[in-house]
């Protein structure tokens, strides 16, 4: 077994919830490890988890600051589990551990140290793959000719139209943009993408799908480049300090040089 | 219905200089829209059944809907689209204008309706 110290509130983020902390007391939520109970088949290990809480309608948040293992510590009766919703992974970015319980109520286990992991990863990938497959077919425009020559397997010469191996760059290159808006929209649904960010994406996406040819993808890789070199983001650290310019009227004081000289 | 929808899509592309895959485009854009309705209804039914969905769940979920309706649509809209176009370029002007009206309404409903219901009945996780 393996402890995890608890996280300070300051670690966490959020200001801890008497009521929901009481409730969880009463499941033997704040401590990990021992008992006996590991968890969900096959992980062994158990974390502690710490019980700064966040509730909302869908029952209650529990924050914790890092998991090492998936585990689970369910009541005497055994009415608790805990499913593992990330593969069972110990990679304390990924978030999306569940429990369920036979009570009224759902509680999520988020880890706190997010940064999207996976998902952006995969995000990413298909922003780039779009983005590759319309470079693709721009450069193949630019610089083939009529026609594409390639040895074949016997070593014969063959060809391909220019315009057919363009079209199915520019066919690739529509379909992973759709991807794109597909999974930002269940993205949103699944509450875990603002919906502003979803319809700046989809707005892109579909002007960039509805535009075509060049312009689609100076846009599409404009945009691209911009979100995923953060700079569509605010600032992340604190803002330094401004002072406003004090604003001095002149007066008539006059300072005489002096006549003796050091 | 979405024959149509495809239909007009196509001939709104069609008049757009820099895309020269018109047809596709529109298969694509009506995927995406169909994307947008199912969200839509998801979000209601979610409302009630409160579904908790990870981030990487949300990911195939996403991947495995698009792809089933790339499917669809080729086989039902792309694969057909000759006979589609010939079908709706001889209706009647009366029909036409029915036609554009449905089709600018479906488009501008789809996406208000989901990010208005997105918006005031999704708790946020982020």
């Amino acid at each position: 077994m393996v402890c995890v110290p608890a996280p300070s509130s300051a670690d966490v983020g959020y200001p801890p919830n008497p009521e929901a902390e009481s409730w969880l007391a009463n499941y033997n939520y704040q401590h990990g490890g021992g008992g006996g109970y590991d968890g969900v088949a096959g992980n062994g290990g158990s974390a502690w988890v710490n019980a700064y809480i966040d509730a909302n309608h869908f029952g209650y948040y529990v924050y914790a600051a890092s998991v090492s293992f998936a585990y689970n510590f369910p009541n005497s009766n055994g009415t608790i589990t805990i499913k593992i919703g990330t593969n069972g992974s110990n990679d304390p970015r990924l978030q999306g551990l569940t429990i369920n319980t036979s009570k009224p109520k759902q509680i999520t286990i988020r880890v706190a140290t997010s940064q999207g992991g996976i998902l952006k990863n995969l995000n990413s990938g298909f922003s780039a793959a779009g983005t590759i497959a319309g470079a693709g077919e721009i450069f193949t425009w630019v610089n083939a000719g009529d026609r594409i020559t390639y040895t074949t397997i016997n070593g014969a010469k063959a060809w391909v139209s220019t315009e057919k191996v363009a079209g199915a760059l520019h066919a690739a290159g529509n379909l992973t943009l759709g991807a794109g808006v597909a999974i930002d929209v269940i993205l949103s649904f699944a509450g875990e993408q603002s919906w502003g960010e979803t319809l700046l994406n989809t707005t892109v996406g579909l002007g960039a799908v509805l535009i075509g040819g060049v312009p689609g993808i100076v846009i599409g890789v404009g945009y691209v480049i911009l979100d995923k070199t953060g700079m569509l983001e605010g600032p992340t650290g604190p803002m330094p300090y401004y002072s406003p310019p004090s604003i001095t009227m002149p007066d008539a004081t006059r300072v005489e040089r002096s006549l003796i000289y050091p | 219905m979405f024959r149509e929808l495809y239909y007009w899509m196509y001939v709104y592309l069609s008049k757009v200089k820099t895309n020269k895959t018109p047809a596709f485009s529109a298969y694509v854009l009506i995927c995406i829209l169909q994307v947008f309705n199912i969200g839509t209804l998801g979000v209601f039914i979610n409302f009630f059944s409160k579904i908790d969905m990870n981030k990487n769940t949300a990911v195939t979920t996403g991947l495995a809907l698009i792809v089933v309706l790339y499917i669809l649509n080729y086989i039902l809209l792309y694969a057909k689209r000759k006979s589609i176009f010939q079908e709706y370029e001889n209706i009647t002007t009366d029909r036409k204008g029915k036609g554009q009206i449905s089709f600018w309404l479906y488009v501008v409903l789809s996406l208000v309706i989901f990010f208005v219901v997105i918006a005031n009945l999704v708790t946020p996780k982020y």
